[in-house]
């Protein structure tokens, strides 16, 4: 399988819920006392933390996107097509193939 | 839901027009070449219905029939509104719609989907909808709105459908066939309709051939710029490679081998203390061993392959599970079963009855309260289930009850086979200290001091009558079912019987 994109969300909500699960454990095995409104309130903290994790990597990736993409150094006139020359038509998104206008 | 209804109705016109073909022979078949070359060559293409994406409200289902039936939308959703308002009739067609119709650029629906295994937020909230559907409906079918709902499915039916016909009609008409004299009138001799310009297909005015006599006819002399080809080359690839997997872009999907692993975690995780543990213990192991193999898989899940939401969905189900089997109380065990405690003698009471989940029967009535022993004091615990007390008509009953979830229940036998509920104290957490006297016109013979402890259950004091019948009945009616003793003569034979009657 190939590594993709690491998503923090996911490893926290993973590691939220292996320690509920442990925590839920002990409590039954009687090894650790953990009050009601814990185990009623774990899965709810999780998943909101999880989310909030997600929406923030989302914004900040975003972010560092459109920062990279900013600059648009003179871009859109077909000089620039000209200048570049139209090779890179033919690998290129299609978009770039009509500097017609 | 039927992608080949277009062409079907063709090949009914064109045999109705072959039935008719005597009068113009020539130009029916010049109609019925032009019109199958029409149906199959490429114009608008079979119009198969589909779930629309880009103008839709919540699935896209209105728009998508609105297309189909080339009506606006708002013919149906205005109906869909109101009948699911009435009788919830919309939204179970709603719902239904949403997981039986494809979404316009996928080519299984969501049912498919839901049935392979992936559940993702659009099939659950498509689920959701048929649900809340199905039981407004069931909870409104006394109403007398189901009539009122139906006019309506069929009023907003039969326009699409006359729509639907009529543009076809229209259709046939302009390519030049006889049309179907029953919808004849009903094609109205409206101007055609307007359409939009055609899109621009050839090369714009600069990359024109240089030479306009024709004789280098494709001689591709531009000045500049890219070949066609290229134009065509992602066209095809749209063509070909637009239908984009679910699971494609981020790994393959994990969803089902993890919710595998964690389906057997719970089992081995349950069974294994299954007998030295009490039930609520043994669940929650179980459980937690599950959502223990979820979090790893989502935590593997951050670096390869991918889950969806049907995992999520999946952890939450877990997880209240979880939640629910951690709030049993322990003294639910797994010893499940059905047990009748019948004392002979008041020294032959024990201390304490216990039992972990069933149907319990303390029978207290050959117990003779005479002599020294005019008190007898038991304690039962029961975890869940029901436990019934059965006591002379003469005894006093001083009783201590704890019920956690369930109920107390005093009956007092006025004839045999129909009981009659003296008092009766049911809810959460109740406590109950009460002293049962005997019956009016008897004198209390001796006192039970009963301490019972109920988890979540039933419990019943059952007084049996004092009148003595010939034996066949039994006390509460329902319960286990025994031979009853003579009641007067106490202590003497009944023992056995009862022990044989189980």
């Amino acid at each position: 399988m190939n590594r993709h994109r690491f998503e923090p969300a996911r490893l926290l909500l993973g590691l939220l819920l292996v320690g509920g699960a442990l925590m839920y454990v002990l409590d039954a095995l009687g090894e650790w006392r953990v009050p009601v409104w814990a185990q009623l309130a774990a899965l709810p903290v999780a998943l909101v933390l999880a989310a909030f994790t997600a929406w923030t990597t989302f914004a900040v990736r975003r972010r560092l996107r459109r920062r990279v993409a900013a600059p648009p150094a003179l871009g859109g006139m077909p000089m620039d097509d000209l200048r570049e020359g139209y090779g890179r038509g033919e690998g290129g998104p299609s978009g770039r193939s009509g500097g017609n206008g | 839901m039927c992608p080949t209804v277009r062409r079907g109705h063709h090949g009914r016109m064109t045999e109705d027009e072959h039935a008719s073909s005597d009068r113009p022979p020539p130009q029916g078949d010049a109609a019925t070449s032009v019109h199958e070359t029409a149906g199959e060559t490429p114009g608008p293409p079979v119009r198969k219905l589909t779930r629309s994406r880009r103008p839709k409200v919540v699935g896209g289902v209105c728009a998508g029939l609105g297309r189909y039936f080339d009506l606006d939308p708002v013919i149906f959703r205005v109906p869909l509104v109101v009948l699911s308002v009435v009788g919830g009739l919309g939204l179970v067609f709603y719902g239904f719609a949403w997981l039986l119709i494809p979404a316009e650029d996928e080519q299984q629906n969501e049912a498919r989907w839901l049935l392979s295994g992936r559940v993702e937020g659009t099939t659950l909230s498509a689920i959701l909808v048929a649900l809340v559907g199905c039981g407004l409906f069931l909870a409104s079918l006394g109403n007398s709105s189901t009539p009122f709902s139906l006019l309506i499915g069929g009023a907003v039916f039969g326009a699409a459908y006359w729509s639907h016909h009529r543009r076809q009609a229209e259709a046939a008409e302009a390519v030049g066939a006889p049309v179907d004299p029953t919808t004849a009138h009903a094609v109205a001799d409206a101007p055609p309709e307007a359409q939009a310009p055609p899109v621009p297909s050839t090369p714009s005015w600069w990359r024109e051939p240089l030479t306009k006599d024709g004789s280098g006819a494709r001689d591709t002399g531009y000045l500049w710029g890219p070949d066609d080809q290229v134009a065509q080359r992602t066209s095809r690839r749209l063509a070909g490679g637009g239908i984009r997997w679910r699971g494609e872009r981020r790994g393959r999907p994990l969803g089902g081998l993890i919710s595998m692993l964690a389906s057997a975690a719970a089992v081995i995780g349950t069974v294994a203390g299954w007998d030295s543990r009490p039930l609520g213990t043994s669940l929650t192991v179980g459980l937690a061993c599950a959502l223990a193999v979820y979090g790893v898989g989502l935590a593997v899940s951050a670096f390869v392959g991918r889950v969806g939401f049907g995992t999520i969905f999946l952890v939450v189900v877990t997880a209240v599970m979880l939640t629910g089997a951690s709030l049993i109380p322990k003294s639910i065990g797994t010893d499940w079963g059905d047990v009748v405690w019948t004392p002979v003698s008041a020294s032959d009471v024990e201390n304490a009855y216990r039992l972990d989940a069933g149907v319990g029967e303390l029978d207290l009535r050959n117990v003779r309260f005479t002599g020294a022993r005019k008190t007898v004091r038991t304690h039962a615990q029961l975890g869940l289930g029901t436990l019934r007390v059965v006591v002379p008509h003469d005894v006093t009953v001083a009783l201590d009850a704890r019920v956690g979830v369930g109920e107390v229940r005093q009956y007092r036998e006025s004839d045999f086979g129909g009981s009659t509920v003296v008092e009766s104290l049911s809810g959460f957490d109740k406590h109950q200290r009460t002293t049962l006297e005997p019956p009016d016109d008897h004198k209390s013979k001796g006192t039970v001091e009963l301490s019972v402890d109920a988890e979540i259950g039933q419990l019943e004091i059952v007084r049996l009558p004092s009148v003595e019948r010939p034996s066949g009945e039994r006390s509460g009616g329902e319960g286990p079912s025994g031979q009853r003793p003579d009641a007067e003569p106490p202590g003497s034979a009944p023992r056995g019987d009862r022990e044989e009657g189980r």
